[in-house]
């Protein structure tokens, strides 16, 4: 079981989010991811900053979209990480909503041709090869390829949010993204994932299936209430039906509290998250991580990206993670 | 007169020399670091997150291309940078040319409205307010407003653009402009554009900041690193604003042999093909030599410079040059 880290813009200001990044490393995470969504933090300034002051973790952004960001921006933003940290980022390409774009009048009802267009050209371009393209989405011209380059493989891991892009994750991506939130959702989003992967002809071995979770942990098993409650108002709303439903919820249960993150009342919203809800993510002590992560493994994930709160006290949630889950699962 | 260095993502090393290059020139006084941005080349985002990582004076100025980024990833690539600066980031926004845009079936899109909308958003949302906006280029709902608050809520955006209307659009909106002084010959040209700019907005010439666009190759005893200006020239020349070339008697046609021979892949060509006077296009010489025209250019209006091209035979030896020769004569008069 790999472990990633995942530092949401909520957990503090740009030069904290770095120094937590630093810590995830020292601690033994395999990889820090950054998510890419609308007005928050943007993740490439915090890979960027955080391969100048790491050696070894790999540096993810989960959910790059292809709407705000042309294609060339995202091959040549990875390719200049990728020298700038020697071979250690990865890119997290597509969506986990297709409503936040939508705010910024991105219809993106087509993001599955878009994506597979997508990944054939980043994977010519990043082979330093050059990138004619006759397309639907894309009409390039053999002017388009990378002016510099770099040997080292730039991993393609797909983000999925329905039945059809997870298995489409499988089939196209190095590796796939979902949201196991909840965590019982792993197994339905896993089989999808396998499926596409089997359908492109390849090997489980070689494909990482990365969950991304919400946790909260602590020694004493206090709750980073306040917080996680904030996040799931924000987030809950957009998250898929069918993992909703392995924990009895719907997307009807969150109307009030869409209603009022819109008007931008979060605290408001906040209040309205149930105790079912708080389900969503993984909270406790270390011990009951261990429990979930065992499950999860067991599911087909082999890769758990930490995120949500982390816990009361960040710091805190990162060195029990790093001294006591991490080593459970290396030995 | 303000002193910026800018880094060409394509000529001088791999990401890891440009961002020593960006330590050395908060080293050797410089003001400013910006960067180019061009497709396929190494991308300036990256570069000056680095860059601030290992500095704590120098301003950092962000690139972008509004063609193929959209305004809401400005505004949370800026606002982040900045956070992580202190305070230290600009935006740059532009583009000096539209051709290479359409090797990526880009160009299309109408670059003024498309930089009048994108200066509208990103300083109404660095503001903190929401950004409910039906215009031309972009819809935006009530969704969209910043997350975080930015530690300032006006980052300054300079505009980079190419031929006359472009130029007074810099002038009219942005807090700065960044016109190409290539050939140095074309500033009045420029800066008569610009101005014209300026008096259609609230604000005066003298509150407004001229950053030219200057290639250099300078070394200690002349030395001119002919190999690099040359590629700069062959790769960048043919893309140049037709207005500013006549100033030396030069026509985008003389760079279509050059384009032709770059479009085969064949840059050693390309490269012999650079006539002398092209080479009028960069400022090349001894500190003496390179100091007159720079004086020139301010005593036309210039308060910038942002040196960027070849820079020299050893580059670091260059900047070093700049700090020690030229920087130090505009400061202690």
């Amino acid at each position: 079981m790999l472990f990633g880290i995942r530092f949401i813009g909520y957990l503090g200001d740009a030069k904290r989010l770095v120094e937590l990044g630093i810590l995830a490393e020292k601690l033994g995470f395999d990889f820090c991811w950054f998510p890419h969504d609308p007005f928050m933090k943007n993740p490439w300034t915090l890979m960027s900053a955080l391969a100048t002051c790491t050696n070894k973790i790999r540096l993810g952004v989960v959910g790059t979209n292809p709407y705000t960001t042309d294609l060339s921006e995202i091959a040549t933003h990875m390719t200049t990480l990728q020298e700038l940290s020697a071979g250690r980022g990865v890119l997290g390409l597509g969506l986990h909503t297709t409503e936040m774009v939508r705010w910024l009048g991105y219809d993106a009802s087509d993001i599955e041709d878009r994506l597979r267009e997508g990944v054939e050209i980043l994977r010519t371009l990043f082979k330093g090869e050059k990138a004619g393209y006759d397309g639907r989405f894309y009409k390039w011209f053999n002017e388009c390829y990378l002016r510099f380059y770099t040997q080292t493989k730039i991993p393609i891991y797909i983000a999925g949010f329905n039945k059809s892009t997870h298995i489409l994750s499988g089939e196209l991506g190095d590796g796939s993204l979902p949201m196991i939130t909840p965590p019982a959702a792993a197994e339905y989003v896993a089989q999808l994932v396998r499926e596409g992967v089997k359908k492109a002809g390849r090997s489980m071995d070689e494909f990482d299936i990365a969950g991304l979770c919400w946790v909260s942990i602590s020694r004493d098993g206090r709750v980073a209430e306040e917080p996680l409650r904030k996040m799931i108002a924000y987030f809950g709303p957009y998250l898929e039906a069918e993992a909703l439903a392995t924990i009895g919820l719907k997307h009807e249960d969150f109307q009030g509290i869409r209603i009022l993150v819109n008007k931008g009342k979060i605290d408001e919203a906040a209040k309205l998250v149930d105790n079912r809800m708080l389900k969503l993510a993984i909270i406790g002590r270390a011990g009951e991580l261990i429990e979930v992560v065992d499950k999860l493994k067991k599911t087909g994930i082999t890769q758990i990206s930490i995120g949500g709160p982390l816990g009361p006290n960040v710091e805190e949630a990162l060195h029990i993670i790093g001294e006591k889950v991490i080593p459970y699962f290396k030995k | 007169m303000i002193f910026g260095l800018r880094l060409l993502g394509g000529y001088l090393g791999d990401t890891r020399i440009l961002v020593k290059l960006g330590v050395l020139a908060e080293k050797a006084g410089f003001d400013f670091c910006w960067f180019a941005h061009d497709p396929f080349m190494r991308s300036s985002w990256v570069t000056a997150t680095a860059i601030a990582t290992l500095t704590t004076k120098i301003k950092l100025g962000l690139n972008f291309k509004p063609y193929t980024i959209d305004p809401s990833e400005i505004i949370m690539l800026a606002a982040t940078l900045d956070e992580y600066s202190c305070g230290r980031c600009v935006i740059g926004l532009g583009t000096h040319s539209d051709l290479m845009f359409k090797w990526l079936g880009l160009e299309g899109r109408r670059i003024i409205p498309l930089i009048r909308e994108s200066v509208l958003l990103i300083r109404q949302a660095l503001s903190g307010a929401v950004c409910d906006f039906k215009g031309n280029e972009f819809k935006w709902d009530s969704n969209c407003y910043l997350r975080f608050k930015p530690i300032r809520n006006r980052i300054p955006i300079y505009i980079s653009g190419f031929g006359r209307d472009l130029l007074e659009l810099s002038g009219e909106i942005g807090d700065g402009s960044l016109p190409m002084l290539t050939p140095p010959e074309s500033v009045e040209y420029v800066l008569k554009h610009i101005r014209a700019g300026i008096r259609k907005s609230t604000r005066k010439t003298e509150d407004f900041d001229i950053v030219g666009l200057i290639w250099l190759s300078i070394s200690k005893d002349g030395r001119v690193d002919e190999d690099s200006t040359k590629s700069v020239i062959a790769h960048f020349g043919p893309y140049l604003d037709a207005d500013a070339l006549k100033y030396i008697g030069l026509s985008v046609e003389d760079f279509a042999p050059i384009n032709a021979r770059l479009a085969e892949g064949d840059l050693d060509g390309a490269k012999r093909l650079i006539s002398d006077r092209m080479l009028r296009l960069a400022v090349i010489g001894k500190p003496d030599e390179c100091l007159e025209k720079l004086c020139e250019l301010e005593k036309k209006g210039v308060t910038h410079l942002s040196i960027g091209g070849p820079l020299g035979p050893d580059p670091e030896e260059a900047i070093r040059l700049i700090g020690e020769k030229i920087i130090p004569y505009f400061r202690e008069r």
